[in-house]
């Protein structure tokens, strides 16, 4: 399936999300598109898609969840194995729900997520972020991907599930094989989410049998909706989701503001001087990194900004483009600190919106922090030797800094 | 409690510093859909229900020196749901 990759011949019909340049630097392209008569491009790679790339485009198709459904939200349509078989049913609930029952899906979950619930990771997050850079710091230099920001979100998301801080390494990969080396490799992609649900009916079982205080899993089996215990396939999918979506985006967030702060010294000034800048700061590195594109699938035929989309189709949710765009951002792709605008949509937008963003950017700024306070001044050891991984997910895979 | 300007025959133009605004913020329950980004601009003003959806902690008039967050809190809603309004 990876063979030999065929050279784009034209960005608005022929894009391709996995072609190394465009996930190296894809702000060129959305550009090109984005300024073109036909703001929508379209392809036929990876499944075939369409892909918006106007702020106002991306958030109306957000909103308009009737059209565009929420059943398939991968970028690259799903490999026999995943939506048939005696876990065909599992899914990642709420992301991947629709109304009515989305609003139950979401319903139970948020409680978990709001700020007030996720400020109790705080300290630990905190205590773990200074035990990496320990790992480290007497070396003067380290992988600001692999080494710290690849390890922060899988042991927050770990806490909170309840499950073994140990098996950080086997989630990680098994994430990445749903997520990200997956979307091209079918087989891959199979093997990991049946890992994946495996060993959540494992945990499953273990908390049925023995029911935990102040778990997730437990107060799941013991939450009803409309009188009736919730089944176990959505509990198992709730916890997928939460690995799936609660790890590599994260991290990939952390790391790429990392790559920015090791070329950028006069915002690691600007921190340093005025810390009343992190709520905003926060916000902007996620508006310019925004690590996470979504897709939707086409309910049924429409037009859509003179687009003909089919029912079945796949819209790719650029999130990352939208909050690149000038006519909602001025000088979008610069990063301004203090930017007193911004209504970014690195979280999505509509009842979609990303259920864990209260955590995400308590993660990204306590990284972040903490960094800063160790490490005030770092700088990338060689620019061309970074790596980024792209898709559904971007951010630098290995980046390598000194200090 | 703020002061509306009013017009003065004697003062002609009014400067900056001769009125202040008055003003009220509410959040449209039904586009919110729990961003916080209001919360993050504006903690005084902006809270957290349950499900992490934007509450108002100030109903009655804003006091002058939280106005501007307000404004920073509305132009930093992806839904649009922060509504200001002014007397």
């Amino acid at each position: 399936m990876t063979g030999v990759r065929q050279p784009v011949t034209d960005i608005h019909t022929d894009y391709d999300i996995f072609d190394p340049a465009f996930v190296r630097s894809p702000s060129e392209a959305w550009t090109e598109i984005r300024e073109s008569n036909c703001p929508i491009a379209k392809t036929e790679r990876w499944g075939g898609s369409w892909m918006p790339t106007r702020y106002e485009d991306v958030v109306a198709i957000a909103h308009e969840h009737e059209t565009f459904t929420s059943r398939g939200i991968i970028v690259v349509p799903p490999p026999p194995g995943t939506t048939e078989g005696p876990y065909g049913g599992i899914t990642a609930p709420p992301i991947t729900s629709d109304p009515p029952d989305h609003h139950w899906h979401r319903r139970l979950i948020l409680p978990a997520f709001s700020p007030q619930s996720v400020a109790k990771y705080e300290q630990s997050t905190l205590e773990f972020c200074n035990s990496l850079i320990d790992g480290f710091f007497d070396h003067g230099r380290g992988d600001a991907a692999g080494d710290y920001a690849q390890q922060i979100p899988v042991r927050v998301i770990s806490t909170m599930l309840g499950v073994p801080l140990d098996m950080a390494e086997e989630f990680t990969s098994w994430v990445r094989g749903v997520l990200e080396q997956g979307l091209t490799d079918p087989e891959l992609r199979v093997a990991s989410r049946m890992k994946i649900l495996q060993f959540f009916i494992g945990q499953l079982e273990d908390r049925k049998r023995n029911p935990r205080e102040h778990d997730l899993m437990t107060e799941l089996i013991n939450s009803e909706v409309d009188g009736k215990k919730v089944d176990d396939n959505y509990i198992l999918g709730v916890c997928n989701l939460m690995l799936v979506a609660g790890i590599d985006t994260t991290w990939s967030a952390i790391g790429s503001s990392l790559w920015h702060l090791a070329q950028h010294p006069e915002h690691r000034r600007q921190l340093r001087e005025n810390p009343n800048l992190w709520p905003t700061a926060v916000e902007e590195l996620l508006r310019v990194y925004s690590p996470v594109t979504m897709a939707r699938i086409v309910d049924h035929d429409t037009e859509f900004q003179g687009c003909p989309m089919k029912s079945g189709d796949r819209v790719l949710m650029s999130f990352p483009a939208a909050n690149r765009d000038p006519r909602m951002f001025e000088n979008p792709d610069e990063v301004i600190l203090d930017r007193e605008h911004n209504r970014h949509v690195a979280f999505g937008s509509g009842i979609h919106r990303c259920a864990g963003s209260n955590l995400a950017r308590l993660e990204l700024r306590v990284a972040l922090q903490t960094w800063l306070a160790r490490i005030p001044e770092f700088e990338l050891v060689d620019p061309a030797d970074v790596t980024w991984a792209g898709g559904q997910v971007r951010g630098p895979r290995r980046c390598l800094v000194s200090f | 409690m703020a002061l509306l300007w009013l017009p003065n025959s004697d003062s002609g133009a009014p400067s900056a510093h001769d009125y202040s605004e008055v003003m009220k913020v509410e959040v449209d329950a039904g586009s919110c859909h729990g961003h916080q980004m209001c919360a993050i601009a504006a903690p005084e003003i902006f809270g957290s229900d349950e499900l992490g959806n934007a509450v108002v902690l100030i109903i009655d008039e804003i006091p002058q020196h939280l106005v501007a967050k307000v404004r920073r809190a509305e132009a930093n809603c992806p839904e649009r749901a922060v509504v200001i309004k002014e007397y």
